[in-house]
């Protein structure tokens, strides 16, 4: 929803109006005079008005070319002894860049050697402008060759999450536009505290894979992402409702592992009461393969069989006859 | 009167007479079963209030106050009162109280409590509770109380390790230690010369002496060394001919010290001490990277500054870095140069480091095998990836990447590579 033009420039010209008096305000040499309010200015100084280092020249970065230059300029200046650039507010100049201009942004930081502390500079923004982000990373990056891969998919997933809570069909088409790869490294950070709608939406969007590991972290990440939206019934709804058998794996496998985090096998079996024939014995297949892991202690294993005989069920701790 | 939470009275210690002290004890006792009282209607007790009637009461009556706590353990609900009371009893009230079966169920984390409290506080009873320990629990305690020994008890210390060889490097690991280099096993508080002259002192005639004595050689051999190698990326010859010093000074021939200098330099010069005239490469790289300098200029002008710089012992490690920190920028032009320059073995060296890397990006990876492939040098005995394992995995990570990478091969590598990239 828009806000109308006019509260925006109002709200603006308050702004202006209010940085222009604080910064007046502290040099009684100059008297305060009212028409000062009135001068639009395009970017509200507010940074200047808390009394932060904000760039002299900010206002008049109007284009991208601008900001541009401005980052090439302290990139060849001297360093601290992290890398980290020396320029005033470095951290901030680029998060404000990142909101005006996402794409140029991104291949600043590309041209950014600084090994040690680059990442800070895209962490940051996007804490705070992930949404914005998103498209444009998407976009350029394979030039963030400076930074390794994982780094980048981890902050490309993290943008991707924010942009899906807003949005979450252009979230999914974005992911759906990644390369398998790459898309397979991110699905965790993308679906992590979705609400249940825009997981669903996001899992959609996904295109059929040929490349069985991509596949498994998706359906993984899914279940589990399924599991913390609701923790009362995804994963128990998940085993029954799931039509493709690598989801119902997926969620099978994510059903033993809670039952077994919260010691309480009942939501298990009750599920697989409800399961075909078929299902079932893929479940069972699902803990099976668990089952060697040192997880399962003598303890777990015994609820297991106690749960099973309650039910008149086999014995799931062992192999099926 | 109820008094919450910081707002009661300190704990005095008993003064007067018998009569007094006797009724101050049944106060303590009263409020504890006051406490307690609140444990069993299942509210918060106050932790640090119970702690200090304990502690008191033990220092009073330690037999009533041993009793009360050993009872506890059949009224349960106090969470942990190994955490909430163990450390608060003497250490042989403690171990009395087990002996009748109080903790069993958590006498590790009881003991490893015990053995922080008299490590800390009153070494001297060390050996008084090893000797009541079951068997196998000693090694244990031990390692806990090791955390906070310290050099002024080292006569009890020595007393307890004997000939132990274990225990006795343990103490000589935490009390002599090489002194000017900051360590994270030394206490900021403490003066390592002085903790290593106290060890020392208490060593003499015991059979640790001989030990203590070596290890002491040692450290102060290596913060020399140290010492020498901080200067070494700021004065880089002084710091080659200083180590060349302190070598031969061990008594070692002319050989043994440029195989000695040569290791220390390998282990520690890149690693720990970060690469020579840091600041004016990565000035270099980040001109590069723009396109303000190209690369081939950067690294010439870098390779002959190592070469003039620097003494002979450390250009080779210099321009291993030097090669793979530019390697994973623009491969082709550093392969192309380390061929110009005949230094084809560091360069296909510095690539095949660059390309096993896991967290190199797979598009660098790929470019580097590349710039290999088109010297026909991504062949067999070089450390690298093998072909078709990097280009199935290159495929599967980002198909139309890969595809357009294989087409850039060599044709019959690229043409060898088609089956498998389908």
């Amino acid at each position: 929803m828009k806000r109308p033009a006019h509260i925006l420039i109002l709200t603006h010209v308050m702004l202006a109006g209010l940085g222009a008096w604080l910064a007046l305000r502290s040099r009684p040499d100059v008297p305060p005079s009212p028409m000062v309010a009135t001068i639009s200015i395009p970017h509200p100084p507010v940074a200047a008005a808390a009394g932060k280092t904000c760039l002299p020249s900010k206002i008049a970065l109007a284009s991208p070319a601008a900001w541009r230059a401005a980052w090439e300029q302290a990139l060849l200046g001297p360093r601290d002894r992290s890398g980290e650039l020396m320029m005033p507010d470095d951290i901030g100049f680029f998060m404000d860049w990142s909101e005006v201009d996402p794409e140029g942004a991104i291949r600043g930081l590309a041209k950014t050697y600084a090994p040690h502390f680059a990442h800070n500079y895209i962490g940051n923004a996007i804490g705070r402008n992930g949404a914005i982000l998103a498209p444009a990373l998407v976009k350029h990056y394979r030039e963030l060759k400076l930074m390794g891969d994982f780094e980048v998919h981890d902050y490309m997933g993290r943008a991707l999450n924010k942009l899906a809570k807003d949005d979450p069909a252009q979230a999914g088409s974005l992911l759906a536009s990644l390369p398998p790869g790459v898309r397979s490294d991110v699905y965790r950070r993308v679906f992590d505290q979705q609400d249940r709608k825009s997981l669903d939406q996001l899992y959609a969007a996904m295109p059929a894979s040929t490349n069985p590991s991509e596949a498994g972290r998706r359906t993984e990440a899914y279940a589990a992402a399924v599991d913390a939206a609701d923790p009362e019934h995804g994963v128990w709804t998940g085993m029954v409702e799931a039509s493709d058998p690598a989801l119902r794996n997926a969620f099978a496998t994510e059903g033993v592992r809670k039952a077994l985090k919260g010691e309480n096998w009942s939501g298990f079996f009750d599920t697989v009461e409800q399961l075909g024939p078929a299902a079932r014995d893929e479940a069972r297949e699902a803990m099976q393969s668990q089952l060697p892991s040192g997880a399962f202690t003598e303890k777990a294993r015994a609820s297991i069989s106690e749960e099973c005989r309650r039910r008149g069920l086999d014995d799931w701790t062992q192999k099926p006859r | 009167m109820i008094l919450r939470r910081n707002q009661r009275p300190p704990i005095d210690l008993p003064t007067g007479t018998a009569e007094e002290r006797a009724a101050a004890c049944a106060d303590i006792h009263a409020d504890l079963e006051k406490e307690f009282k609140k444990v069993q209607g299942s509210l918060g007790y106050d932790y640090v209030y119970s702690r200090a009637l304990v502690a008191r009461w033990v220092k009073e009556d330690p037999a009533a106050c041993s009793a009360w706590i050993g009872a506890m353990n059949s009224r349960g609900a106090w969470g942990d009162p190994s955490d909430a009371f163990a450390r608060a009893l003497p250490a042989q009230q403690a171990l009395d109280l087990m002996e009748n079966g109080w903790l069993d169920s958590n006498r590790r984390m009881a003991l490893s409590d015990i053995a922080k409290a008299t490590a800390e506080r009153s070494p001297a009873e060390l050996p008084g509770i090893l000797s009541r320990l079951r068997k196998g629990e000693a090694n244990s305690f031990l390692n806990a109380a090791l955390y906070y020994a310290k050099p002024n008890d080292a006569a009890i210390w020595l007393q307890i390790a004997g000939s132990d060889e274990k225990l006795l490097a343990s103490l000589a690991d935490k009390w002599i230690v090489a002194s000017p280099t900051p360590d994270h096993r030394v206490p900021s508080d403490r003066n390592p010369q002085q903790d290593a002259e106290m060890a020392l002192a208490a060593a003499a005639g015991t059979p640790a002496e001989a030990f203590f004595r070596q290890r002491y050689e040692a450290a102060v051999l290596t913060g020399k060394v140290d010492e020498t190698m901080a200067r070494l990326p700021s004065e880089p010859a002084a710091a080659v001919a200083a180590l060349e010093a302190i070598y031969r000074e061990q008594g070692l021939g002319p050989d043994a010290v440029q195989k000695k200098i040569m290791e220390t330099v390998t282990q520690r010069y890149e690693g720990t001490l970060g690469q020579w005239n840091r600041v004016e490469w990565d000035s270099s790289l980040q001109q590069a990277v723009l396109g303000t300098l190209p690369m081939r200029d950067a690294l010439e002008g870098r390779l002959a500054a190592i070469d003039s710089g620097l003494p002979e012992m450390l250009r080779g490690s210099s321009r291993a870095s030097t090669l793979r920190d530019a390697m994973a920028i623009e491969p082709a032009t550093v392969i192309q140069l380390a061929l110009d320059r005949g230094l084809e073995s560091e360069g296909v060296a510095a690539a095949a480091q660059v390309a096993r890397l896991s967290e190199a990006p797979m598009t660098v990876r790929g470019d580097i095998l590349l710039a290999l492939a088109n010297h026909d040098l991504w062949t067999d005995g070089h450390n690298l990836p093998d072909a078709k394992t990097f280009a199935l995995r290159y495929f599967h990570y980002d198909p139309e990447a890969a595809q357009s990478w294989r087409r850039s091969l060599p044709p019959a590598m690229a043409t060898a590579l088609q089956e498998v990239m389908r």
